[in-house]
This record gives C-alpha cells, structure tokens and sequence, in this order.
C-alpha cells in the first residue's frame, strides 16, 4: 500500500511539473533506495587500494566475489608485497590465508576492527553484507549541498540487539541517484571514527554506484585509503566451491 | 633440510630431486593446456646486516637474497615455485648458496585436490610453537622466519565449505621411513577444530587444536600424545594461547603457554645433547608478543620468551616499514637475559638484523 501511494504521489508530482518526488520518503525508504543500488545478489569486482600517510603511498590490487545471500565472500590481493593473501568470509567469520606459510588462520572477532591490510578500512567494513535497513533506524535531519548535488541528510541508530561496526551513522544521500555522498560513523560513545566520501559514482546496469570511495580514520593524523573499484560486474555465476576454505587454500 | 647448491654443486639429491623430476614431468604432461593458465612471476630481493654480540665483540655478516617465485594457475592445477638465492659473508668467507624452498604441483579434481612436490605443511593454531605442526614447525625465537618446504604427497579432500580431510606422505628427513597422516578439520558454533593422526618413524602421534573466540578473547590451543615416543616414555605436548586488541587493533597482544611432558623441570636435568630437533628443554614456557601499528605503514613489536624453569628470557624488538608500494625496511634486536647454564643465557648477548626488502 505504501509503495502504492509513493508511485501515485510521484505520478502526481510528474504531471505537477515539481522537482520534489522524492522529499516525501522517509527515511527507512531513502535507504532501501540505497541498498537497491548497492545490495548485489552476486558480484565480481577488481579493485584498488591507496594507502596514504603523511607523504607515504602504497596501493594494493585486490580481486573479490561476492554472494549477499548466503553472506559469503572471497577477496584475493594481487600486488606484489601481498600477492596470493586471500580472505573468506562466511556469515559473521573471517578466515585469512597467508600464501609465504601456507598458513589458513581463523581471524579473531575481536581482530575484526582492525584496519585491513593495514588500510582505514577495516576488517569489518569490508566484511559487512546485510542490508542498512536490517541493522539501523533511520531518520531524515535536513536537505543539505554537498559538491553540487542535492543530498538528504540521515542519521542512523543501530537497532537493539544488532551487532555493527558502528552505532550510529550520518549519511548524505544523493536525492536523484540514492548513493551515499557521505557518511560520518560514529562509536556507542559518540566519538566520530571515520569519515567516508564518495568521489565518483558511476551508473553499472541501471545502479548508481560509488566506484571511487576515501576513508579517513579519526583517530589517525594525515591518513586517508582510496578504494577505487575498476571493474565490476554483478549478477555473475559464482564457480561452485570458490567460497570454501579449500578455494582459499589453493 | 632443503636441496641446496654451494656455488656448482647440488647437495642432498635423492628422493627430492625425484620428487622434482616428477613435478616436471607432470607439469609437461599438463603444458597443452597451458595456454589457459594464468602465469605470473614475482619475489623479493634483500639486502642484509646481521650482527651478533659476544661480550663486548660484534660480528657483522653482510647478506643479500633473492627470493624467486613463480605459478602457473589453470583451470585443473597449479604449478609452483619458490626458489632463493644468497650471497652472504660469514666471518671472512663469503658464500653463495641457492635453494629449493617450494615446488609442487597442485591438481584440483572434483572430489580432491593432490599436491605432491616440496610443500610448506602448517598444521596447528600456535605461533611461537605448535606441537600438531609436524611438518614445518615455527621456530619460537623467531616466528615468523620462512620455513621449510617438506617433499610430500598431499590429498585435500573437502567435506562442504568449512571442512575438510587431509592425507599425507611426507619425506621424514630423520628416518627412512616417511610420515604419513591424517588430518580433519571442521568448524562448529564458531570453532576451528582439527583432530590428527601421524605415523612418524613407525611411531603413532595423536593430537588436535581448536580455534574461537571467547568472551571476547581470541583462544586457540593444540596438544599432541605420542604413546611412545621412547621406549619408556610417553610424550604429551599442549599448548594453549589467547589474543586481544585494543584501539580498533592498533594494539595487539598474544600470549601462548608450551607445556612438554617430557622436558626438564629443573635445569639440572637438561639434556647435554638435544637428540630431536622439535625436544624442548623447559617443561613449561612462555611467549607473549605485543604489536603496534602506530600508522599504516610502520608497526613495532616486542617478543618476550620466557624459559619458566630456569627464568631465561629473549626478549625481541622489532620495526617493519613499508615505505612504498614495493619497499619494506626491517630491523630486529634480540636481547638475551640468564646465566650461561640456561637456555637463552647460553646463546649470544644480542643478535641484531635490519633488511631492506624489495617487493616485485
């Protein structure tokens, strides 16, 4: 009924000739929007990492698969000082596999907010595939510019009994695209932790997404890592077993 | 331990370089489907200064190695190799040695995936020790030194996503007989667990280890029985470690407690003469390791590892550094504390070494 009457408002609106279709979501609704955009039932993608501190860069080439329904995901790093280190991720568990050793370690949960690969992104960001919606209460605070595009401004509460990363969010969200401009997160205590800017979106089989994203961690001085997403393809057939211990294995 | 050349001259042939031929072959038998594999060729080269103080003389060994590694993936194997070379001045002599440290041939089937060439086996949960880790056990002193590659026949037979059964025939570089041994891992609520058999030098060793998070801790412990490891004697080996981070990993400590049953509980029962290469002097000993990332590229670390029978320490500093992409610095002190009869009092007073490493 509900996703009625936002199809009949935005008829209305249409026909009116108004630019405001979508300033009568709520908040739950602009991040549904978010997730349809960014929520892959299955996905490959290529990907670069720069690290950066003070006067220091190093980048890191990664290669990842994606299943969201069954919570599983394989990352592979492709750069020369890493090269062969893997990932699995299945539910809420980690497993790393150090190529030099052939050595399979099951990551501690406590382990899981530390940056990965020593990048301001840590295990946790990387690892995390539910949806917003299922993790966060949201509420719309305000209309703000950011970089020329009209965003929505949210924040977000963790919902009771749901394990995140970080419990509370602040989002600007693209009001035309439904992409995160934005993001400040925040710990339980309030301190903010990260700041996460979208610096180029990119529309891939009818999605708008953010294909070059910089995380700033807080709590370290002049250090930023740029997650630059150089192929991606979604909907791809998953090769049976990739997403076991033995795939990470060999 | 590894098939190594002294300037022309092959050492310790045999079975491993039978081994190797028969890599070769199969990988020759495998070369018509080459051409949808995917190669690639990579490695280290470093240079080093190793220094070791005996009273109040330092000895300096300059050093430089060259790690070479290569793979060829397809769609039903993969061929692997890592081969080293060194140049290194020992005293007033220099020597040049290269090494084998892994070949193999790794072959994906349906039901299994075969491995069979000079192949790093890492059984276990434990980092300064790990008594299930039969094959290539970690050296306490320095953990994360490369270890060697073991000529093995290895089957991987996988039983769903998070388990699987491994079998194995490893060349036993102390006996005629070869090692062979099962392994099964599994995963239940949360828990890495493995259990194993081994038959080395025609002797059973039954052990397992587990992995899990507890309250918060990360746990893992391993233990090992050999029924009979002499003739009058059994040999129980546990060891159980914990793990915990603060500031969103920054700060990093694990600690890990070795009991041996068969080891020493006072130092005037050591041995004069270690006669296994994996015996222990202490009956009980201590490693704990704390790291810090204090940025992206730099983490410092601190070893400490405690004899508890005799009180001797080594305690390790450390600092690794990647200054780019492609280049990493280390340097590394170890600091010996005990009298001379004890185990780390006997060593020198401090070794130090810094590399610089470039990654390609």
């Amino acid at each position: 009924m509900k996703r009625l009457l936002v199809v009949l408002t935005a008829a209305l609106v249409l026909l009116a000739g108004l630019p405001a279709l979508a300033a009568e979501l709520t908040g739950a609704e602009i991040m549904e929007k978010v997730d349809d955009n960014a929520y892959f039932s299955t996905s490959h993608m290529r990907a670069t990492m720069t690290i950066r501190s003070r006067n220091r860069e190093m980048v890191k080439e990664m290669e990842a698969w994606g299943d969201a329904e069954s919570k599983a995901g394989l990352m592979t790093f492709h750069n020369p000082g890493d090269r062969g280190t893997k990932y699995l991720k299945l539910g809420d568990e980690l497993w790393m596999f150090f190529p030099n050793a052939d050595d399979l370690v099951k990551i501690s949960g406590h382990m899981l907010r530390q940056g990965m690969m020593g990048s301001d992104f840590s295990y946790s960001d990387a690892i995390e595939s539910e949806k917003m919606t299922e993790l966060y209460d949201f509420t719309v605070v305000g209309k703000e510019k950011l970089d020329g595009r009209t965003a929505y401004v949210i924040e977000a509460n963790a919902l009771p009994g749901t394990e995140v990363s970080y419990a509370k969010r602040k989002s600007w969200i693209d009001t035309e695209r439904f992409v995160a401009l934005k993001e400040e997160l925040y710990a339980a205590s309030g301190k903010l932790m990260k700041v996460m800017t979208t610096k180029k979106i990119q529309e891939i089989d009818g999605r708008y997404i953010a294909t070059e994203v910089v995380m700033e961690d807080q709590l370290k001085r002049n250090s930023s890592t740029t997650l630059t997403i150089t192929e991606l393809t979604v909907g791809v057939d998953i090769p049976a077993g990739l997403l076991s211990l033995r795939s990470l294995m060999r | 331990m590894s098939d190594t050349m002294s300037g022309s001259k092959l050492r310790g042939t045999g079975r491993s370089g039978a081994l190797a031929l028969l890599v070769f072959t199969l990988t020759l038998a495998l070369s018509a489907a080459a051409c949808a594999a995917t190669p690639w060729v990579g490695g280290e080269w470093g240079v080093s200064l190793d220094g070791t103080k005996f009273g109040s003389d330092w000895e300096w060994d300059p050093s430089s190695e060259l790690l070479l590694k290569s793979s060829l993936m397809g769609e039903t194997y993969r061929l692997f190799s890592e081969v080293s070379g060194r140049f290194a001045q020992h005293g007033d002599d220099w020597d040049t040695s290269t090494a084998v440290e892994r070949l193999y041939l790794r072959m994906f089937f349906s039901d299994f995936d075969l491995t069979v060439g000079k192949q790093q086996i890492n059984w276990g949960t434990g980092r300064a020790w790990s008594p299930s880790d039969l094959f290539n056990p970690p050296v306490a002193l320095d953990p994360d030194r490369r270890r060697n590659g073991v000529n093995a026949v290895l089957v991987t037979i996988p039983h769903g996503p998070l388990a699987y059964t491994s079998l194995i025939a490893a060349e036993n570089e102390l006996s005629d007989s070869a090692s062979l041994g099962m392994r099964y891992h599994g995963y239940t609520s949360g828990t890495d667990w493995s259990v194993l058999y081994v038959s080395r030098d025609e002797k059973p060793v039954l052990g397992g280890d587990i992995a899990t998070d507890l309250m918060g801790l990360g746990i893992h412990s391993e233990m090992t029985w050999e029924p009979d490891y002499t003739r009058d004697q059994e040999r129980l080996l546990w060891l159980v470690g914990a793990d915990y981070s603060w500031r969103d990993g920054k700060v990093v400590w694990m600690g890990e407690y070795l009991y041996d049953s068969t080891a020493a509980s006072s130092k005037t029962e050591y041995p004069k003469v270690f006669w296994s290469p994996d015996a222990h002097l202490a009956k009980h000993s201590l490693f704990n390791q704390v790291t810090l990332a204090y940025d992206e590229f730099n983490t410092a670390s601190l070893h400490l590892l405690s004899n508890l029978v005799d009180g001797s320490q080594a305690v390790t500093l450390g600092h690794s550094a990647m200054l780019d992409t492609q280049w990493r610095w280390d340097v590394q002190g170890t600091y010996f504390t005990g009298a001379r009869d004890t185990e780390y009092g006997g060593h020198a007073d401090i070794l130090f070494g810094t590399t610089l490493s470039y990654l390609f």
